[in-house]
């Protein structure tokens, strides 16, 4: 997703259920809505829907020392936004990330799995798969950028390696007719 | 180029036959890639741990359909570990913990006490199809899944008098064996697990048990705001396509400067070899050496 994808999905995801954007770690515990310049600086941040939870603060982390929200226990998503760079001198795209536990044992709301699903069909059904390795969704954005001659590349950025240059060569065909 | 193929017969045993064009020695597992499943692990020897020449015919056989695990040579029965050399499980049932110490007993049957028992010592008659118990001895699991299956499409059941005789049925069952499980329950004192018995691989699915998923918690935390958990690592080239790392410090501009494993040690203190084959294809992926951190117990459990 590129940050235009990204604003039209944190779009869709409030007219799904009113959500809460906010930043996973600060150096305070009390959770706020995030605003635009912390949700494009390339942080990660929560989704929180307060149907779930209604109220939330970070713990703190001795070591090294800030304030994280428990992604683990509580009931929210977390979102990783896509991060840009370059990769053989051409402009590169990385995945980001949805992502939430849902293990029986955490006995999390039934709804908060559905509100889940419910996000993850939307972009399952709007957006084409990338057919690679490397998986996940494209947003309409980022299929222009591949369009332009950009690369789509995974949750990190890979070493310029003979197999890597193979598999991020493979999504350039995503862009071909 | 030699082409193997293999194929899945099976029999009243659930077994498994890998029939091949070449013969594997015997005893020795036989890698041979299968289309339907990937890779499938074939061994010659029966359900009961025994080889014989009419085994020889049957190359490949895997007892119940399971697979060997090369590195151990017991195999897998999803809930436990079997060794077919002595017709044993090697751990008791995870059932077998906290308030149940003996799941599926039988009070007709001395053989269901016997938590590290294969199908109640009568593999020719029985066969275990997850490791808990044999196929006919399932009932209490059945009971169980049956309970919760009412309430869950009681919606779709319109006759009011089916389900009351339906639910009638069930709960009278229930309370029957319930009260057998703790007449047997009281023969024994608490837990019953063996030290040093080999654990059931991750029954709680590819995230690993709770003890294994709070230490990579704590892990991707100690890590600072970048840390992330269960980072999905593409290997081109690796063992597995795909590999994910328990923690992973990713930073704004994607680069990977710091991986975690989260391993539980063998018997002997060394990292499974699966889980250094894994380190082994994400550090070539990433050019990032993961740290293999022991599996540390959660704090509020308790030693005894």
């Amino acid at each position: 997703m590129t940050q235009k994808d990204t604003a039209e999905f944190l779009n869709v995801v409030q007219e799904l259920a009113p959500t809460i954007v906010a930043l996973r770690d600060s150096d305070v515990p009390e959770v706020r809505p995030a605003d635009l310049n912390e949700i494009s600086s390339g942080k990660t941040l929560v989704l929180w829907n307060p149907a779930f939870r209604s109220d939330l603060q970070r713990k703190w982390v001795p070591d090294p020392g800030y304030f994280r929200l428990d992604t683990l226990h509580e009931p929210v998503l977390e979102y990783m936004p896509s991060f840009s760079n370059t990769w053989k001198q051409k402009p590169a795209l990385g995945q980001g990330r949805l992502f939430g536990n849902f293990e029986a044992y955490l006995e999390k709301p039934k709804d908060f799995m559905k509100w889940y699903q419910d996000l993850t069909k939307w972009i399952r059904k709007n957006y084409p798969k990338n057919s690679t390795s490397i998986g996940g969704y494209i947003g309409p954005d980022a299929q222009q950028f591949v369009a332009d001659g950009g690369y789509l590349l995974p949750g990190f950025l890979p070493p310029e390696t003979p197999e890597w240059e193979a598999e991020i060569g493979r999504t350039r065909t995503l862009a071909e007719p | 180029m030699q082409t193997a193929f293999s194929t899945r017969i099976p029999d009243g045993f659930m077994a498994a036959m890998c029939l091949e064009d070449e013969k594997p020695h015997r005893g020795v597992p036989t890698r041979k890639s299968a289309p339907y499943q990937g890779q499938s692990v074939c061994n010659s020897t029966t359900a009961l741990g025994l080889q014989s020449t009419a085994v020889v015919n049957r190359i490949g056989s895997r007892s119940t359909g399971k697979e060997r695990d090369t590195e151990s040579g017991n195999d897998y029965m999803f809930a436990r570990y079997y060794n077919s050399a002595t017709g044993r499980f090697l751990s008791p049932d995870w059932d077998a913990k906290g308030d149940d110490p003996v799941p599926y007993a039988k009070l007709d049957n001395p053989q269901s006490l016997n938590l590290y028992s294969y199908v109640y010592n009568n593999p020719l008659l029985r066969a275990d199809p997850d490791g808990h118990c044999a196929e006919d001895a399932c009932v209490v699991e059945t009971a169980v899944v049956v309970a919760a299956t009412v309430g869950a499409v009681g919606v779709y059941m319109s006759t009011p008098s089916y389900q009351r005789s339906f639910s009638t049925f069930t709960s009278a069952f229930s309370s029957e064996v319930s009260s057998g499980i703790n007449t047997v329950r009281g023969w024994f004192s608490s837990s019953s697990s063996a030290d040093g018995a080999k654990s059931p691989p991750n029954p709680n699915g590819s995230k690993g048990a709770p003890d294994h998923q709070a230490t990579a918690d704590e892990e991707a935390a100690k890590m600072g705001p970048k840390g992330q958990r269960e980072v999905r690592i593409p290997t081109p080239g690796g063992a597995k396509g795909t590999r994910v790392a328990d923690a992973a410090t990713v930073e704004a501009d994607g680069t990977v400067s710091a991986v975690t494993q989260v391993v539980r040690p063998r018997r002997n203190g060394q990292p499974p070899k699966r889980e250094v084959q894994a380190a082994q294809d994400i550090e070539n992926a990433t050019k990032v050496k993961p740290k293999l951190v022991p599996v540390r117990p959660l704090p509020n459990s308790s030693s005894q």
